[in-house]
């Protein structure tokens, strides 16, 4: 303590000068005339060179840091991609959703797909409407690109139906072109199948096939989707291939329609049908 | 120094800071209007004959006095006196001292001039004068002439023995 006592006694004459220029240089600094504006102009310029000299030589510390902010940084700039990618995605297929409301199909609810199955001989999608959105069995399913399936069975808040590819589901169609009629089914190996079409009916590749108005369940004119592959099933026969409108691996939301069978129409056949027996 | 002594400097330097104001425009010489600093004169004085620290606070103090007064630059005359008042504490010698001596003139003109650099550097910063030009057009001469007024003064003070008086 004595000796840095000492030691600044000696150097006094130092401090007071360098005191009393620093308090100099304040005071010209508080100026704001032409040479102390030149002279901040200055002194801006040579830091500026000599910042911009001293920028080649790299930070390690500065460029470790930046690197870590930029690491962050992308990280959450690849999930906010992710998520608006998923969102304009989103919007795609919601828009192609409200085109067909647009297209006056009255009585429609809107649901989304949250289980489905595509490998099992009997296939279904778990859809996040039920009783309390007025679903029903029975009710069609489909989407703006064509029939998805029908409602059978329904809970409070959710329901489950069968797509084309459920072995239990038929579906009476017709070629649109050639108004040839038939039955579609699941074969259980991956294929959509129309049997027991007649081998001179009138059918060809890229026939566009849709519902009939034979069915019960189904509204006429949904389309189903279109030939192709047509072969001889026996003499007689022949079973034609059919590839879905609707492409069931990326399906996300459908629509239901308020369609039910007409009951006069079921009773009447069916007491029809028992008379016959 | 003694409490007198402050209040006898004070005094000399109120009155020639009175008259470098006023009355030195008088007999300002060549184009530049350089006149001679009589201020100054005193701070190297009082750094020759009392050492670093009164030639600094002086000149600090007498420095910033014209500055206020004359209103145009603060600090610049302050920072320059400061300067020129602690190498005038250079050339201070204790009584019996016997190392060298040097010439009082030179002295004031080094100093001078050491003090005119550092004031006219600033003062024409932007003004698109060169150095040269500033060095010789307004240092030296101010100087010389703050000199040529030491010159006068050192033979008046010794001829009428006014030294002891201060």
């Amino acid at each position: 303590m004595k000796t840095i006592g000492l030691l600044l006694f000696r150097i006094k004459d130092y401090l007071i000068l360098t005191f009393l220029v620093v308090i100099s240089l304040l005071l010209i600094f508080s100026n704001d005339n032409v040479q102390i504006r030149f002279l901040r102009a200055v002194a801006v310029g040579v830091v500026g060179t000599v910042q911009s000299g001293m920028s080649v030589v790299p930070n390690v510390f500065e460029i470790q840091k930046e690197n870590e902010f930029l690491r962050e940084k992308n990280i959450q700039l690849a999930n906010e991609l992710s998520t608006l990618k998923e969102a304009k995605l989103e919007n795609i297929r919601l828009s192609r959703t409200l085109g067909l409301k647009d297209k006056n199909i009255s009585g429609v609810i809107i649901a989304r797909i949250v289980n489905k199955s595509l490998v099992q001989a009997r296939n279904t999608i778990t859809l996040n409407v039920g009783e309390s959105d007025s679903v029903k069995v029975n009710m069609p399913v489909i989407t703006d690109d064509g029939l998805v399936g029908r409602v059978v069975s329904v809970s409070k808040n959710y329901s489950i139906a069968q797509i084309l590819y459920n072995r239990n589901l038929n579906v009476s169609v017709k070629n649109q072109r050639s108004r040839v009629d038939g039955i579609l089914n699941y074969d259980g190996a991956g294929n959509l199948v129309i049997n027991n079409v007649p081998k001179s009916a009138d059918v060809k590749q890229g026939d566009i096939i849709i519902t009939s108005p034979y069915s019960n369940y189904f509204p006429a004119g949904v389309p189903v989707g279109t030939v192709v592959e047509e072969g001889n099933l026996d003499n007689l026969f022949k079973k034609v291939v059919v590839d879905p409108s609707v492409s069931f691996t990326d399906l996300e939301e459908v629509f239901i329609l308020k369609h039910l069978p007409e009951k006069e129409r079921i009773d009447l056949e069916s007491s029809y049908f028992k008379k016959d027996k | 120094m003694f409490f007198s002594d402050y209040i006898k400097f004070a005094l000399f330097f109120a009155v020639l800071i009175f008259a470098q104001v006023t009355l030195l425009n008088l007999i300002a010489i060549s184009r530049y209007n350089i006149t001679p600093d009589l201020v100054l004169l005193l701070v190297i004085y009082l750094g020759i004959s009392r050492g670093h620290i009164a030639g600094m606070i002086s000149g600090f103090l007498a420095g910033l006095t014209l500055d206020i007064l004359s209103g145009s630059f603060t600090g610049l005359a302050a920072l320059s006196y400061t300067v020129s008042g602690f190498v005038a504490g250079y050339f201070h010698r204790e009584p019996g001292d016997s190392s060298v001596k040097f010439s009082f003139i030179g002295i004031i003109f080094l100093c001078a001039a050491i003090c005119y650099i550092i004031y006219f550097s600033i003062y024409f910063q932007g003004s698109g004068l060169t150095i040269p030009e500033i060095i010789l057009n307004y240092v030296l001469t101010t100087a010389a002439y703050t000199t040529v007024f030491g010159f006068m003064s050192n033979l008046i003070f010794n001829k009428f023995d006014l030294k002891k008086s201060i």
